[in-house]
């Protein structure tokens, strides 16, 4: 059933993006609505497969690549139900959507996990280490479509394209948004490396050991903890900040990518 | 026709008046009640309402059908001290389903000197107070009022008619929400006294700005300036100082050569640390160098760049404009046939009020049988009743509606006879909203 659901869900994100995207330009206001009914019917779907895929796993379907970039697809495609509402929040949700629906279809190709889990997962520690680290993707995800729009809208303006700059969001509330979603993701990851590490040592009988996923993840850790210090703390704004966002995610990308493919599995 | 009325629309507007004529029949609003008392008075309409603007004077009315409003046209000359030579070949005229037509076109803001703008509805809904207030509009224009509004209200909504910028003001208004959002909150530079200048400083005003910081040349000039604004004075030696704390600059002065220079404003945006800074030069020749809209954090706009954003907006309202229209066409021809339908009401009040009369002279013939009934099957009598009248009555009463859409006159007076109704009872002098 639940690719089924997962298919549905991939074309409404595809319509979102492609009703969605023309928002960068000039919208006509009847492919607003189209967008909008296509995310309920995208994100209902989705995150109704995505139970469905749960309850078949018997817990949430983290454990492989697959099923991480369909979970982390599904909170992506929530949150932009809730963030399309926001002032000119449509070309945003174009963004989002076009993110959706990649991360969902790249989720669907590769294996989303299997039902027998390994006993080490019966600890505490590791769901609250999986929704962080999940947390945290998800905010560099959005601080990635955030930025991207950042870079779109302040090009405009500098190359002074003005008939282009339709209904857009400004390029301070922009980077306003970009902020909030790197410092929730830094937070999130920081908390989600510790309670990983929480989770490591109290494994029996497995010394914690480090891999490629720990060196990314603490690359990773490293370059958004700049970014936060160069937003937050030393005040810099701009295309700076928004760079930060676009070449982390990138980098992330392409680590855990790399990682999937040599190793098949995050740990 | 409104049965044996008509509702009519005369006056004149900036399309077909110069301004001398418009200040010589303008009306303020005490005057406003008293016309309305006195048109009802002499019998010149029965129903009126007059919006009187800077830019038009019209009376909308209801008035008998055979005359038209010549009255009423005649009334307006008169009662401004103009002579019927001097004001005809300016007055424009509207009947029927055009003068509704012509109502919405006014409130929607289509008719107006720049379309889109939003004051005049305001303008109509203080004419439809005073009316109300003077009890000047009744079963016909009340409703019209009220449609009237919401017809405008879906033309704002339903078209983008006042969102497009059209003035160089309200150009740097929507390019400094580009970069802000809403402007609340946000510090203005204002450089130079020049009136472009404030202009569009009177609009970031308008959209709440926090401060409004005055520099000049002439400290005087920038103080008189300032206390307009409710602002701050400052010396232009100063500059780079506010430079670095505020959100918007606005440059308009006389000076020939750049005042702001790619120089001077590069180690002022990294002190900034790259925040936004909105800068716009309305001035001619120019006093920020051009180079510095290349820095990291400045956004420069010229007075070319506003003024095409104004043209699009202009443009893009009447794109708009033609889609509103068509809004109003159908509204107007819909309302006009539910106003004709109307006209049909005392006809329709007559035929129920008799139908009613025979159903109780019947029931009460029978009254000495029904009293024996218990009352369970008695309220079954009056109801059964009462519902085989209403069914009778039915196909007439939609026959007499449509008679008045229709405005047949005859018609409705034929359906008026046969039901022992007068077409034109009492009722036609019934008034408030």
């Amino acid at each position: 059933m639940q690719p089924l659901l997962f298919t549905v869900a991939l074309f409404a994100y595809l319509v979102v993006a492609s009703a969605r995207l023309p928002g960068l330009w000039s919208p006509p206001p009847w492919l607003g609505a189209v967008g909008r009914v296509a995310l309920w019917v995208g994100a209902g779907a989705h995150i109704v497969g995505l139970v469905i895929l749960a309850v078949h796993l018997g817990g949430a379907p983290v454990l492989a690549a697959g099923g991480t970039l369909v979970t982390l697809a599904a909170f992506l495609g929530a949150a932009n139900v809730v963030m399309q509402r926001q002032p000119y929040g449509e070309a945003l949700s174009g963004v989002l959507g076009a993110l959706s629906a990649a991360m969902l279809g790249l989720g669907m190709l590769l294996p989303q996990g299997s039902q027998r889990a390994p006993e080490a997962l019966a600890s505490l520690w590791f769901p609250i280490h999986a929704a962080m680290i999940l947390l945290g993707l998800l905010g560099f995800t959005l601080a990635f479509g955030v930025s991207a729009l950042y870079l779109v809208v302040s090009g405009r303006l500098k190359a002074k394209r003005l008939g282009e700059l339709g209904r857009l969001p400004s390029i301070d509330a922009l980077d306003a948004l970009n902020t909030r979603f790197i410092v929730l993701g830094f937070l999130a990851l920081t908390f989600g490396i510790a309670a990983g590490g929480l989770w490591a040592t109290s494994i029996p009988d497995r010394a914690p050991r480090l891999g490629p996923t720990v060196y990314v993840t603490v690359v990773l850790w490293g370059w958004y903890a700049a970014a936060v210090l160069v937003r937050v703390v030393g005040g810099w704004r701009g295309r700076l900040a928004a760079h930060f966002s676009l070449v982390g995610f990138l980098g992330l990308l392409v680590s855990l990518g790399s990682i999937v493919a040599i190793s098949r599995g995050w740990h | 026709m409104l049965g044996p009325n008509e509702v009519v629309a005369i006056g004149l507007s900036h399309h077909t008046a110069p301004v001398s004529l418009r200040e010589r029949l303008a009306m303020p609003t005490e005057a406003v009640g008293r016309h309305l008392v006195q048109l009802r008075q002499d019998k010149v309409a029965q129903e009126g309402f007059i919006l009187s603007t800077c830019n038009r004077v019209e009376v909308y009315a209801l008035v008998d059908g055979a005359d038209l409003g010549a009255r009423l046209s005649r009334y307006l000359a008169g009662a401004n001290g103009l002579s019927w030579r001097e004001l005809d070949p300016h007055l424009y005229r509207y009947q029927g389903a055009d003068a509704v037509a012509h109502l919405f076109r006014v409130a929607s803001s289509l008719d107006s000197l720049v379309v889109g703008e939003p004051q005049i509805l305001g303008q109509v809904k203080d004419a439809f107070r005073i009316a109300a207030e003077q009890r000047a509009v009744g079963r016909f224009l009340g409703p019209l009022m009220r449609r009237t509004l919401s017809v405008a209200k879906r033309v704002r909504t339903e078209t983008r008619i006042g969102q497009e910028s059209v003035s160089v003001g309200s150009a740097g208004v929507e390019l400094a929400r580009q970069v802000f959002g809403e402007l609340g909150g946000r510090r203005v530079l204002l450089v130079g006294a020049g009136e472009m200048g404030r202009l569009v400083a009177q609009a970031m005003l308008g959209e709440g700005v926090a401060e409004i910081i005055v520099a000049n040349r002439t400290y005087q000039n920038a103080v008189s300036l300032a206390e307009l604004f409710g602002g701050t004075a400052v010396h232009l030696d100063q500059l780079s100082r506010y430079l670095e704390q505020v959100d918007i600059v606005v440059t308009s002065t006389g000076a020939t050569s750049h005042l702001l220079s790619r120089a001077m404003m590069a180690p002022i945006l990294r002190a900034r640390r790259y925040r936004p800074l909105f800068l716009v030069d309305l001035s001619v020749p120019r006093n920020i160098e051009p180079s510095v809209h290349d820095l990291e954090g400045a956004y420069l706009f010229n007075v070319d760049d506003l003024t095409e954003v104004a043209q699009r907006g202009l443009m893009r309202r009447r794109e708009e404009a033609s889609r509103a229209e068509a809004i109003v066409q159908h509204e107007a021809s819909r309302c006009y046939r539910s106003l004709g339908a109307r006209s049909a009401d005392p006809v329709i009040a007559a035929m129920t009020r008799r139908a009613e009369d025979a159903r109780r002279r019947e029931l009460e013939r029978s009254e000495a049988i029904l009293r024996t009934l218990p009352m369970k099957e008695r309220q079954v009598v009056e109801a059964m009743s009462k519902a085989m009248f209403k069914r009778f009555l039915h196909d007439a009463i939609a026959q007499a509606h449509q008679l008045g859409e229709r405005g047949d006159e005859d018609g409705l007076k034929l359906l008026g006879e046969i039901f022992g109704a007068p077409h034109h009872d009492s009722e036609d002098d019934e008034h408030g909203p």
